[in-house]
């Protein structure tokens, strides 16, 4: 059998064990979408605040931070991971709180990870709000905040590219999943941890399966966010 | 506070990063009437409303209202009783209801008092077939319509409004005009304009303004008897001195 039909062969025999719902892909498949869900979320939560700071305000060093969180795009996720492996271990600074190979300690590595795309694509939506709106608020008789949450629902639609972005980035990275999460069966382990381990034991079809199940992951997450978009952005 | 009844800029001046934008201008407003800021393209007639608006805070100067210095902790409560409409139609991303409703949800006010408030002046603009449309499927009439609405139904102390009829149908700028008059028979209105005809037809005072300089302030009668240059120039439509969307 030719590579090829070996690939064929294997895809389908991937989605037979997708949706004959084996409980290991599932698992798999939950785990990963808590986690980065729950990293996204994090993110979100201080990532929008911030963004919100960088859009409405005017302070000394505003483009210095800016292009900070910008050339943190492109931040290699195992040196991140290797940062926060010295930190977590037991010997380092933070190895008191035990979040080493921990799902909280995923969830923390890659809330860091992803929190320079939730603010980047975030502020660049929201400075492409007209600015006028916030004055238009405010005359109305809303305060600075209550101008700027105005703002904010105004961009909101590239403000849900930047939480799609992050969560997309999040479930894909490997390097702080397998280095902070140690992917250990039933606990730390993830889709792309995964992909990594079955394809190094030989094990194509169970890594073609998870890598679908991946793209599927991702692409839920968009189509449910283009759904949202649709009904409540218009 | 009581109701307001007059404001007073004093020795007001606006720079922008490259820009001055004001220069030390003086105004008074009184209680009641329509009062026009008129000049050219560029005069600081937007600067100069956002700041009376309580917007756009001065870089030099003082702004009294019942000559009570403003500041930044009686700032947010007076601009509650201030409302400004903008030149470009401005609207949130909802529909005309949502747009309209927006300053009175914000005051907590209760939802069948909203809803009671939102018929009258949806019925008063013509606009009760629109309640439920976008905003970006009207007309540049409706929406400025919607716009004065949105203001209107705050029933503010003082209505500041930047070139309200710009660019409207003959029809719409009659119920626009009709409303302005209506609402400053009470209670003060600052509107800028381009438009010599209207300040004719509405005004009880003007102030001209060039290159943000305060030229001349007093009745309307002042553009025709005037001596100044760019009063004159402004208002026999000179090129820059625009008076042709009359």
């Amino acid at each position: 059998m030719d590579m090829i039909t070996e690939i064929v062969s294997s895809f389908f025999e991937a989605l037979n064990l997708i949706f004959s719902g084996d409980s290991f892909v599932i698992d798999i498949a939950l785990r990963s979408i808590y986690i980065s869900g729950f990293a996204t979320i994090l993110a979100l939560g201080f990532g929008i605040p911030i963004s919100m700071i960088i859009s409405f305000r005017e302070f000394f060093g505003k483009n210095i931070i800016k292009w900070i969180f910008n050339i943190s795009l492109g931040f290699p996720t195992v040196t991140l991971g290797l940062m926060l492996f010295l930190l977590f271990s037991r010997s380092g600074p933070l190895g008191v709180f035990g979040i080493l190979y921990t799902p909280t300690g995923i969830i923390i590595g890659q809330s860091i990870l992803v929190t320079p795309i939730m603010v980047s694509f975030s502020v660049s939506a929201l400075e492409s709000v007209n600015p006028e709106i916030r004055n238009l608020a405010k005359t109305l008789g809303a305060s600075d905040f209550q101008a700027s949450i105005v703002a904010l629902i105004e961009g909101a639609k590239g403000v849900s590219l930047a939480i799609v972005g992050s969560f997309n980035r999040a479930v894909s990275e490997l390097g702080i999943a397998l280095m902070i999460g140690g992917n250990i069966r039933g606990f730390t382990r993830v889709l792309t941890t995964t992909i990594a381990l079955e394809t190094r034991r030989g094990e194509i079809i169970q890594s073609i399966a998870i890598a679908i199940v991946l793209l599927f992951t991702i692409a839920g997450v968009n189509i449910v966010m283009s759904l949202i978009k649709r009904l409540w952005l218009r | 506070m009581v109701a307001i009844i007059m404001m007073d800029l004093k020795n007001v001046t606006k720079e922008f990063s490259d820009t001055l934008a004001l220069n030390h201008i003086n105004l008074h407003f009184d209680n009641k009437g329509v009062s026009t800021i008129i000049g050219p393209s560029g005069a600081g007639k937007t600067t100069l409303l956002k700041i009376l608006a309580l917007l756009l805070e001065p870089t030099k100067g003082q702004i009294f209202v019942n000559n009570v210095n403003v500041d930044n902790n009686i700032r947010h409560s007076l601009r509650r009783k201030f409302t400004m409409v903008f030149q470009n139609t401005l609207f949130f991303s909802s529909n005309v209801h949502d747009n309209i409703s927006y300053g009175l949800k914000i005051r907590n006010l209760p939802s069948d008092e909203i809803e009671k408030r939102i018929q009258d002046v949806l019925k008063r603009f013509g606009l009760i077939e629109l309640a439920q449309k976008l905003m970006h499927e009207l007309s540049v009439g409706q929406m400025q319509r919607v716009s004065l609405a949105r203001a209107f139904i705050l029933e503010p102390e003082i209505l500041f409004l930047d070139e309200p009829t710009a660019n409207l149908d003959p029809e719409n700028n009659l119920i626009i005009e009709r409303e302005i008059l209506s609402f400053s028979k009470s209670k003060p209105v600052v509107m800028s304009t381009h438009n010599i005809v209207q300040i004719h037809r509405i005004a009880d005072s003007v102030a001209f303004l060039s290159n943000g300089l305060l030229i001349d302030q007093g009745k309307k009668g002042i553009l025709e008897d005037s001596d100044d240059n760019r009063i004159k120039r402004f208002v026999t439509g000179e090129t820059g001195y625009s008076n042709n969307d009359c």
